[in-house]
């Protein structure tokens, strides 16, 4: 087997290259700095040298592979509306279309569980709730992956050999950011007690990056999911609670949890929004984001085990006790 | 698949073909008249997908037929480019589907026809957007004429000053970025005109900026009992955008972008008072509808393109109940011979302009004549 693969040495890319390598097959990688490749390279992957908003020049490089995994994308949180569409949504339609011509059987697009909406708290999420109402006001990442989604969901649905991923928050001892994935607005107070902004019934959309990689390989190669669309999370029913009695038993973690819901900041949240609504004459995109984690979506991920026949091989305790306890 | 039997209210599965900038006018009203934007269709992924985002749209495609295929629309709206609307209003019409399409209906008479046939053939609606025919200003006009208020309608005339937008699809259309400039006044006129016995026009004129020609368009055109002269200036300013309407009673005069209408008669007073009156009817006219429009608009009751989604209520209506659309197909038909009729005038008159040149040494004489022309034209019309 011959893989195109893009975001190959990102947190999640880089496993999957390892695995392709691994399992013996060929690997052409479109990578952005050739030096993070250089292991990969080693191993005989060939390297190309180039950033997803330019990948004309790489497209050519699609012919002869059997899969595609497209993977990579422009996460950083700074830049222009136009350098997200140009890495991560017109690249995807880019990468679709070659793979078209030159008559690739199978194309993996890694999206992201945050595209859909979350109207209401409770909800349960499956391949067919609908995009966020308000792709605008989710940040130029989000917004941009909403796009992918849609460009790749479309190319499915005329019968392209896509399939599309939407793993949840991955976690992993290598994150760049939060390698434990313990929320964007949580606080450690004191020594062994943590502030998050959160309920305890609620649940996390967690799935560890190895289990992930798994996902990933298996759709490129598991029979008859053309077109088809697959959630990708650990364990559906995991909720904060569990979770951070989890995290609790690793060595120098916080042991107490204190929840603060957002539904104590929402009036005031709503109050500036509508400052920005008569000031700016737009609504403040923070307080959408902010108002939306404070509702509670389960995640149902029956497709992937049932079609994909994918099972989270390594289990929460494991997986947060690898995140922990390897050299950082 | 699309049928006929709606029930009256019920909501129409509609898709958008075309994500270029009139998509976004269409789909507020395309939601307010009852319909579902089940998916919207553009060769440019990236396009439908800006345009996904903006309004909330789950679903995109690149071409129609994939639309259709996937979504089983009842009603697609074609915003193409409009050398490319045949082509697909007919494979939507063929599949079932009721299709609305945007002006011009097509650039060639025989696409055109081809439509129209296609429409037919299938028992489908096929409408045209000729949105201003229901503007509310429009709207009091035609019922002014309808009701015998006007008196016998003698003169229409059109008068447009703008700018000719310059995208690329314009390359493709008679007259440039002007042709663009000419569906709206004309199927104003032909609404009033009636059947068209007699063209002639002249084209002329380059645009400073862009170098586009023609830059200025002037066009009689003689009905049964009635005549009208139809003005396009890409120089003149303000921009303006009027339409007169003279009967044997009432001159009505439109305009299109203040949405006010003006009624002129004649008053049975003395002289003293005959002069100012009409004047001040006309300014009071002017000042009153003028307050009430800018209200409303302000208040969010009226927006762009009002008449749009005035259209676009009939066609909806039309598909559910089976009543008559609010543009035939065969107007639709109709605007694109006469848009063709005009051009090939415009060709004769240069024609005519170049042998003229040699026996006519001074221009002045020459614009002369055309003017004396003219006037005889109108005389004979009025006669």
């Amino acid at each position: 087997m011959r893989a195109f693969v893009t975001g190959g040495t990102g947190f999640l890319g880089r496993r999957v290259v390892q695995r392709l390598l691994d399992r013996g097959d060929e690997v052409v990688m479109v990578v952005r700095d050739a030096a993070k490749a250089a292991v990969a390279a080693e191993r005989g992957a060939e390297i190309i040298e180039c950033d997803l908003a330019d990948i004309d020049g790489a497209l050519g490089r699609v012919a002869g592979c059997d899969v595609v995994y497209h993977i990579g994308a422009r996460v950083e949180t700074s830049g222009g509306w136009d350098e997200f569409v140009d890495a991560n949504i017109s690249a995807t339609e880019k990468l679709i279309d070659a793979a078209d011509r030159h008559g690739v059987g199978r194309f993996v697009h890694v999206s992201s569980i945050g595209i859909f909406e979350i109207g209401e708290s409770g909800i349960e999420i499956d391949e067919e709730t609908p995009y966020d109402s308000s792709p605008t006001l989710r940040g130029h990442y989000t917004r941009s992956k909403i796009g992918a989604d849609r460009i790749a969901c479309a190319a499915a649905r005329a019968g392209k050999p896509v399939v599309i991923l939407r793993p949840g928050q991955i976690f992993g001892h290598d994150h760049p950011q939060q390698p434990l994935f313990m929320g964007r607005v949580n606080k450690r107070i004191g020594g062994s007690t943590l502030l998050v902004v959160s309920q305890g019934s609620y649940h996390p959309p967690l799935v560890y990056v190895e289990n992930a990689a798994d996902a990933v390989l298996q759709a490129g190669t598991a029979p008859e999911v053309e077109g088809r669309i697959f959630n990708v999370v650990d364990d559906s029913d995991l909720t904060q609670d569990t979770y951070f009695a989890e995290v609790g038993n690793l060595d120098g973690y916080p042991s107490r949890v204190i929840y603060l819901p957002v539904g104590l900041f929402a009036p005031a949240v709503k109050l500036v929004d509508l400052l920005f609504r008569v000031l700016k004459r737009r609504p403040w995109s923070a307080a959408y984001q902010l108002l939306r984690s404070g509702r509670d979506a389960r995640y149902a991920t029956d497709a992937a085990r049932q079609e994909l026949g994918w099972e989270p091989r390594v289990p929460l305790r494991e997986a947060l006790v690898a995140t922990a306890n390897a050299p950082r | 698949m699309a049928d006929k039997s709606k029930e009256k209210g019920e909501r129409l599965r509609v898709g958008v073909v075309g994500c270029g900038v009139i998509a976004a006018t269409h789909i507020p009203y395309i939601r307010k008249a009852g319909g579902d934007l089940v998916g919207i269709a553009d060769m440019s992924l990236v396009n439908a997908n800006d345009l996904a985002d903006r309004f909330n749209v789950q679903r995109i495609y690149r071409t129609a037929e994939k639309l259709i295929a996937a979504e089983s629309p009842d009603v697609v709206h074609v915003l193409t480019p409009p050398h490319t609307h045949a082509d697909v209003a007919i494979a939507a019409l063929e599949r079932g589907v009721h299709v609305l399409v945007e002006k011009p209906m097509a650039l060639e008479v025989e696409d055109a026809e081809r439509m129209v046939a296609a429409a037919r053939a299938a028992g489908r609606i096929l409408t045209v957007d000729h949105n201003r025919l229901f503007d509310p200003v429009m709207l009091q006009a035609r019922q002014l004429v309808e009701s015998g208020a006007v008196g016998d309608v003698v003169a229409i005339e059109s008068y447009q000053a703008g700018s000719a937008s310059d995208r690329p699809w314009l390359a493709h259309l008679p007259g440039g970025g002007l042709g663009d400039l000419v569906p709206h006044p004309l199927y104003l006129q032909l609404a009033f005109l009636g059947p068209v016995r007699e063209i002639q026009a002249v084209a002329f004129g380059t645009v400073p900026e862009t170098g586009a020609t023609p830059a200025e368009l002037r066009v009689l055109m003689r009905g049964d009992d009635r005549s009208g002269v139809l003005t396009i200036s890409t120089a003149a300013r303000p921009q303006l955008n009027t339409l007169k309407i003279c009967g044997t009673n009432l001159t009505l005069e439109a305009n299109m972008n203040n949405m006010t209408l003006a009624k002129r008669r004649e008053y049975n007073v003395p002289k003293i008072i005959g002069k100012p009156l009409p004047n001040l009817d006309e300014a009071w006219q002017l000042v009153s509808q003028t307050v009430r429009s800018t209200v409303d608009f302000v208040r969010g009751k009226v927006r762009y393109y009002p008449g749009m989604g005035n259209l676009i209520d009939g066609f909806y209506e039309a598909v559910r109940t089976g009543s008559e659309a609010p543009v035939t197909a065969e107007q639709g038909a109709d605007v694109v011979r006469v848009t063709a009729a005009i051009w090939e005038a415009v060709a004769r008159a240069a024609d005519a302009g170049r042998d003229e040149a040699t026996t006519v040494a001074d221009d002045a004489v020459g614009e002369k004549v055309s003017v004396d022309t003219e006037r005889e034209m109108l005389a004979s019309a009025e006669g």
